[in-house]
């Protein structure tokens, strides 16, 4: 009956960590997430790129509620996050979950695959049958490539890559509606890591789980995302479907992290250009003024040093904060791939 | 400033022929380099690729004398004509740093915590220079320079956690070239840094190839060796695989796993790649190699013969080699 709501909406969502000052000095405050928006389908997988520190981390947490957001709000198919009762939290927890960076740490040592795949049951569907809870437990791992005598081994038995998929299938017993991977597959080796890319594909297709991916490495995030966000000191750069994002970036920091990943072909690599950003990374201590990307980005003028530059529309599903896009996109400038 | 040795130029700079090393463990004896053989030129740029336990890092570590005590070496490591295998660590030491020099993954952990920029720099050029301290730091300054360090003189009293991930890589880079070697090798050098700082750091290593040093760059990255390899060898199990000029390789793999690597790795610029693509299974356990051909469990092209005898590394055309049964010259399966 209701118009096709958005399975999670982030509105203005900043998250700030105080941090002890120096001796005399104020207390200083971390800007990890500024003012970052958007709306997750359900069914659709939206990556969020970004180098470290820029927040993406923190943003994947903080829709969890695992981090409090300082302002703003997160709604899970439109009931308000922080407002809901730890009863409610509970329910939202079963619909919900997060897939880690370091398959082995995230996976308890001491316990069997079949009792980590299985501990979600037991917690959410406590009076489930045993013989049920031990099918359910195969069908799972079976589904994310895993072999049956796997229930009664230990993690480190398994590699990387096997690891990776018992995080995965401890992700997806509760028939969640939205996985959070965090940089899942960045410790994994290339061959592996394209399995798995596969793998997290092939099941949020079949079973309309949504993805909020978050990873450093573009080329993976292009694999897999419908849409991108891309982060920088905490704020969003640009958001974009695939198609525009990686033919036709607008941002000028989009730009640059494009042009900065070497192409695996010599005779590619020999004719690109790259754009270069002057300067270090800011503080997000101590964010610039205006555009928090100026002081490092090459087509800063000096509006851009007092003003911030809102979210623009360019299209219905692209979006981009910088002044001067459009002269960028008419000049000569533009990212080579 | 070249650097090539001077008897002769036409004796390779580093000459590694049946380099093996071995680790013994609890578990048995992991066969971690197993016989490999490269040479290498004056301002040459070796990358070698291969994922976790290939033994692309150890082939380092052995060039470098950096290996425990559980781990045996066999075979020869010529550099600038002189045998490195059994050379008395104090004469290993003279070469190190000096002529040649290593580069690592994480440059927090190859900095001292508790030295400024200054003395790390400095070190190496008194050791190995005896200059006195203000000649060092005069020295010290000046390698900042070279890579690029902003405000290299404030940057010198500094300790590496005031640095960042960036910063401290170049620093790492400085020290390595500050006696001016005339190898450098590289493990995965840009691995642990952004993007955008790892373009940078591949410039600057780039720039000291131009320089003259000859490099080693170990990688899984295949986009980096694209970008700055003149030759690539790909490592599989603790064997070369395959080798030849990255161009060659990279148009025209023969090797099903360097096939599949190529195949397997996102990139910005093709089409969304099939997955299906993608090499099955794991990497092998160095400890249960099967018999023959270590990635025939892997290989779509495995036959009988492969898992029986293990294919040696046979030539073709020029500076190519590829070590399979099957290898298909000229063709790329889709």
């Amino acid at each position: 009956m209701t118009p096709p709501s958005p399975l999670l909406r982030v509105e203005n969502l900043s998250v700030r960590f105080p941090i002890p000052g120096e001796m005399w000095g104020a207390k200083a405050v971390v800007h990890a997430v500024e003012d970052v928006s958007f709306d997750l389908a359900p069914g659709e997988t939206l990556g969020i790129v970004g180098e470290s520190g820029c927040g993406k981390s923190t943003l994947g947490r903080t829709v969890l509620n695992l981090i409090p957001a300082t302002l703003g709000r997160v709604f899970w198919q439109g009931r308000h996050l922080a407002a809901a009762t730890a009863r409610e939290q509970r329910l939202m927890r079963r619909e919900m979950t997060m897939i880690f960076q370091d398959p082995l740490a995230s996976l308890n040592p001491r316990m069997t695959v079949g009792s980590l795949v299985g501990e979600p049951l037991d917690i959410f569907e406590p009076s489930l049958a045993r013989d049920e809870r031990r099918r359910r437990i195969a069908a799972v791992l079976e589904r994310v490539g895993l072999p049956p005598d796997a229930v009664a081994r230990y993690p480190h038995q398994f590699s990387g890559g096997q690891c990776q998929r018992i995080g995965i299938a401890r992700a997806l017993i509760l028939k969640p509606k939205m996985i959070v991977c965090d940089e899942a597959v960045s410790a994994l080796d290339v061959s592996v890591q394209a399995q798995i890319v596969a793998l997290l594909g092939e099941l949020s297709r079949e079973m309309g789980v949504s993805l909020l991916f978050i990873s450093h490495n573009l080329a993976v995030v292009r694999q897999i995302s419908d849409r991108i966000m891309v982060l920088y000191l905490g704020r969003v750069m640009e958001i974009a479907d695939r198609q525009s994002l990686y033919h036709a970036p607008r941002h000028p920091y989009t730009q640059a992290l494009l042009s900065a990943v070497p192409v695996p072909d010599p005779e590619i690599e020999r004719q690109r250009q790259r754009i270069h950003l002057v300067g270090e990374l800011p503080s997000p201590l101590n964010p610039p003024s205006g555009c928090v990307f100026h002081t490092r980005c090459p087509f800063a003028s000096e509006r851009c040093q007092r003003e911030m530059p809102a979210l623009a529309a360019i299209d219905a599903l692209h979006t981009v904060a910088c002044h001067h896009w459009q002269e960028i996109a008419e000049g000569r400038h533009r990212a080579t791939t | 400033m070249s650097q090539s040795t001077p008897e002769n130029t036409s004796v390779p700079l580093l000459a590694v022929s049946q380099l093996s090393t071995r680790f013994r463990t609890p578990g048995g004896v992991v066969p971690a380099v197993d016989d490999i053989s490269f040479s290498l030129c004056s301002g040459e740029t070796l990358g070698i690729v291969g994922e976790s336990g290939s033994g692309k890092s150890q082939t380092l570590f052995s060039i470098m004398g950096l290996l425990p005590p559980t781990a045996e070496t066999s075979g020869s490591i010529r550099f600038e004509g002189k045998e490195l295998l059994g050379l008395p660590p104090a004469e290993l030491n003279k070469l190190r740093g000096e002529r040649l020099a290593l580069v690592f993954q994480d440059p927090m952990t190859a900095l001292n915590p508790y030295l400024t920029v200054e003395r790390q720099l400095s070190e190496v050029v008194q050791y190995h220079h005896g200059l006195s301290r203000p000649a060092a730091r005069a020295e010290a300054l000046t390698a900042l320079r070279r890579v690029h360090i902003p405000e290299a003189e404030r940057q010198l009293d500094r300790y590496p956690h005031q640095l960042s991930g960036g910063m401290r890589q170049r620093v790492v880079i400085a020290m390595a070239m500050i006696a001016n070697p005339s190898l450098l090798l590289a493990d995965e050098p840009t691995t642990a840094l952004d993007v955008t700082i790892q373009a940078e750091i591949l410039d600057l290593l780039a720039e000291q190839r131009e320089a003259g040093a000859a490099i080693v760059l170990v990688t899984h990255d295949l986009g980096v060796v694209a970008r700055l390899c003149d030759r690539v060898m790909v490592m599989y199990a603790g064997k070369v695989v395959e080798e030849g000029r990255t161009s060659d390789v990279f148009r025209n793999p023969r090797h099903p796993y360097t096939q599949g690597l190529l195949a397997a790795i996102p990139r910005l610029d093709d089409d969304i790649h099939d997955p299906r693509k993608a090499i099955d299974g794991q990497p092998p356990d160095l400890l249960e190699l099967p018999p023959g051909c270590a990635f025939a469990p892997r290989c779509p092209l495995a036959g009988p013969d492969c898992r029986v005898t293990a294919p040696v590394l046979v030539p073709h055309g020029e500076l190519g080699a590829v070590a399979c049964h099957h290898a298909n010259p000229g063709v790329r399966p889709s």
